[in-house]
């Protein structure tokens, strides 16, 4: 492990040498892109990979024999919400905060050695094959299947809501391989390489005018035996056991203070009718519940913290955290929107794809729109806000 | 709730023996039948029980030893207020020992302090600070009442807004401007008593009882005086804990209301299976458990830092879960709910009432908005 400015584990120097290093470290490109509320291109997005890389941080919540630095949770926590109020991207949690620690509890020391250091460079891109048309919530009842043929499974079925199935070098499938039992112990968990032939990728427009998400048609691709991850049919475990990774990041503090840090930035920057938004009662007092609901947030997240990092393993009461972080992040979105007013009606395709000759817009004002319904993803993708609720009246209130 | 071992304070062991304790008390003397008694007494707070809270440490629980008091800070103190909220405690705890009790630590100096905080953590006598305006504003700011200098005495005239406690206190704590310094203002320890002063005394409407002041020409003690702007400065930092602590005993009776209405919604039976069989139910009841849940990590971290945004944070939360845990827990019941002989509507009208009791939303919303947009978040 290097000892350098993030070495330190006192919070406040770590905090300013997160902040420095954002300050002096993000492309030009990339900040604008950012502070525009574009999506960042996949160029821009591994260029950044590979500068974190370079500085030993952008697995740091890794062991430091993968190449990361062991970083506490509270560390990672001061880390992401630095990193997003000083105008960086999210980084991939499919990639850096699922398969790779996937790999390192259920992974064969081949498949470790082969893919770690390759996504600890930043040079490799995952996505997640989980869904399916006919399984979305109810994810057991997924459908593709994968059969044994001497040193092969051929794969046979397709995906959907794979996010950014178009850029990424490998996926992660959820495929059966056994109708014996109950459908949760008939499914295998396998590494597939997207130059494979028989994968079509076909992005999908969303509302919000981007292609976030992909469906992935698998016709007879033929994946090498050494790419079952664990044992065949132990998939679901495997795949719920990935759920467990980093689970109180998905509070997304992060996420939040920056858009909070956003609104606030458009109601003192706009004035109607001769007063500044920031000054509207109506503007106030929601701007005042959202932050009292961060504030909560954010302390509820810190006693899981603490509770994580006095050694106890924590229940799935976590769900309250998802649940709550994603519903947060919609209503700063429209309150941005709201704060905005006829600002953030119109529609500029060629802006919102970062086109180098699309007519200029504000940058607080012209993707406002498209993220708000960008953010509705937020309390759907990872177990709905419905499945949340289900699973804490189940499991933690028995009823 | 409870049992985090990280805040500062005295160790988790002695915490957990507050929380123990105060449970058992509370079972045990907080019943419904207990609670009228307490209620149907003039004040609101029979002295031999305020010497029993006295005698268990919870009085003085944040005043020091050398005057007979625990030494325990305020994260103790909303320890053991959750308990006797769940328990829905009348006796003004919050208003005598977290405002008045804090704020005569705060100024009391010399013979006064080694008088007073030694009967107060003993529960010889009880003080209250009547903070309030006669208009009810919950923003302290230049006090309407005056009190003049007569050689080395002080006289008061004026009159304060109706605050828990007033009736049967000892002595008040009031603020007044001071007729001979202009823009200065003075604290002052008003005596039960004291010839001039009048109290109105109220029964409020969750059992528990409240009182108006007026003093016309009082004798009162001058505790500390200074720049208005000092003052207030001084008289918010005490305010602010006390409403740390009202949230906290607040989240109490809402998590008891919780309590309630989950174990109802297993036993009633409708079309032939339990109310909390059905997912509009569970999901309802989720909604209101995980926003208890945050606003009591919410105010566990504003007890260990009970800055102004803390505390407007915490306040503005506080306020919205006690009205959703009182309108759900009586949805959720049904006509049962609404009845006097069933227990909850104890809870529904102490919740309703303490939603807005230091302050309600829309003020502390605005305290709130003033302290994040002017300022880089």
């Amino acid at each position: 492990m290097r000892a350098d400015s993030f070495s330190t584990i006192d919070p406040d120097p770590f905090r300013q040498a997160v902040r420095q290093f954002v300050r002096e470290k993000l492309p030009s490109d990339l900040r604008k892109t950012i502070a525009r509320g574009q999506q960042p291109t996949p160029p821009q997005l591994m260029a950044w990979h590979e500068r974190l890389a370079a500085d030993g941080i952008l697995v740091p919540h890794w062991p430091a024999g993968w190449g990361g630095r062991g970083w506490t949770v509270a560390q990672q926590l001061i880390f992401d919400e630095e990193m997003a109020l000083g105008g960086a991207p999210e980084l991939n949690s499919i990639t850096f905060d699922m398969i790779g620690p996937v790999l390192m509890r259920f992974g064969s020391a081949a498949q470790q050695q082969r893919f770690l250091p390759a996504i600890a460079s930043g040079k490799q891109w995952w996505c997640q094959g989980y869904s399916e048309p006919n399984a979305g919530s109810d994810l057991a009842a997924l459908l593709t299947r994968a059969e044994r043929d001497g040193d092969h499974y051929v794969l046979e079925g397709s995906k959907i809501w794979t996010s950014y199935a178009q850029y990424a070098d490998w996926i992660f499938v959820l495929a059966r391989t056994s109708r014996a039992g109950r459908p949760q112990e008939g499914i295998s968990f396998f590494l597939v390489d997207m130059k494979t032939p028989g994968i079509t990728v076909r992005p999908i427009t969303g509302i919000h005018g981007w292609s976030v998400f992909c469906e992935v048609f698998f016709d007879k691709v033929r994946v090498p035996v050494q790419q079952l991850v664990g044992q065949e049919n132990q998939g679901w475990t495997i795949a719920k056991s990935l759920l467990e990774f980093e689970r109180l990041k998905l509070a997304r503090i992060a996420e939040n203070k920056r858009r909070m840090a956003r609104v606030r930035e458009i109601a003192v920057s706009r004035t109607r009718g001769g007063c500044r938004v920031a000054d509207m009662p109506w503007f106030r007092a929601r701007f005042a519940d959202l932050v009292s609901r961060l504030m909560a947030l954010e302390a509820h997240a810190g006693r899981f913290v603490a509770r994580q990092a006095a050694g106890e393993q924590l229940g799935p009461e976590v769900s309250m955290l998802k649940m709550r972080g994603s519903r947060l992040i919609q209503l700063w979105e429209e309150l941005m929107v709201d704060a905005l007013g006829p600002e953030a009606m119109p529609l500029s395709p060629q802006w919102l794809a970062g086109l180098p000759d699309a007519p200029a817009q504000d940058d607080l004002a012209g993707t406002a729109s498209s993220r708000r319904f960008l953010a509705r993803g937020y309390t759907i993708a990872g177990g709905t806000s419905e499945i949340q609720h289900n699973i804490i009246a189940k499991q933690v209130l028995a009823l | 709730m409870h049992g985090q071992t990280t805040e500062p304070g005295i160790d988790a062991e002695m915490r957990q023996m507050l929380v123990d304790s105060a449970r058992r008390w509370c079972e045990r003397e907080c019943t419904p039948a207990e609670r009228a008694r307490v209620s149907e007494h003039d004040d609101g707070c029979p002295p031999g029980r305020w010497l029993d809270l006295a005698q268990l440490g919870w009085v003085g629980l944040t005043l020091a030893q050398e005057f007979g008091g625990v030494g325990a800070g305020l994260p103790e103190q909303c320890l053991l207020l959750e308990q006797l909220g769940r328990g829905l405690l009348v006796e003004p705890y919050v208003a005598s020992a977290a405002l008045g009790a804090a704020l005569l630590d705060r100024v009391a100096q010399g013979e006064l302090r080694e008088d007073w905080l030694p009967a107060l953590a003993a529960g010889d006598r009880r003080v209250v600070w009547a903070a309030w305006e006669p208009d009810g504003d919950t923003h302290l700011r230049e006090p309407s009442a005056m009190s003049e200098q007569q050689g080395s005495t002080w006289r008061l005239s004026g009159a304060k807004g109706l605050m828990s406690g007033v009736g049967g206190a000892s002595g008040w704590l009031v603020a007044a401007q001071l007729r001979e310094a202009a823009g200065q203002m003075g604290l002052f320890l008003l005596e039960a008593g004291a010839d001039g002063v009048e109290i109105v005394r109220e029964r409020l409407y969750d059992g528990r009882h409240a009182g108006k002041l007026s003093f016309d020409g009082a004798l009162a003690i001058l505790l500390r005086q200074g720049s208005t702007t000092d003052m207030l400065t001084l008289l918010n930092e005490v305010l602010d804990r006390g409403r740390v602590a009202h949230c906290a005993e607040t989240l109490g009776t809402a998590q008891a209301a919780f309590d309630i209405t989950l174990a109802y919604v297993r036993t009633r039976t409708q079309f032939g299976r339990a109310l909390g069989h059905n997912q509009v139910i569970q999901h309802r009841l989720v909604d209101l458990y995980v926003q208890i849940q945050e606003t009591w990590a919410l105010c566990m971290h504003a007890a260990s830092a009970a800055t102004s945004r803390n505390v407007a944070a915490l306040c503005l939360r506080t306020g919205q879960v006690a009205r959703l845990a009182w309108e759900e827990s009586l949805q959720l019941h049904g006509a049962i709910g609404m009845t006097e002989e069933y227990v909850l509507g104890e809870y529904v009208r102490r919740l309703a009432l303490a939603a807005d009791l230091y302050g309600n939303g829309p003020s502390h919303a605005e305290d709130l908005a003033c302290l994040s947009l002017e300022i880089a978040p």
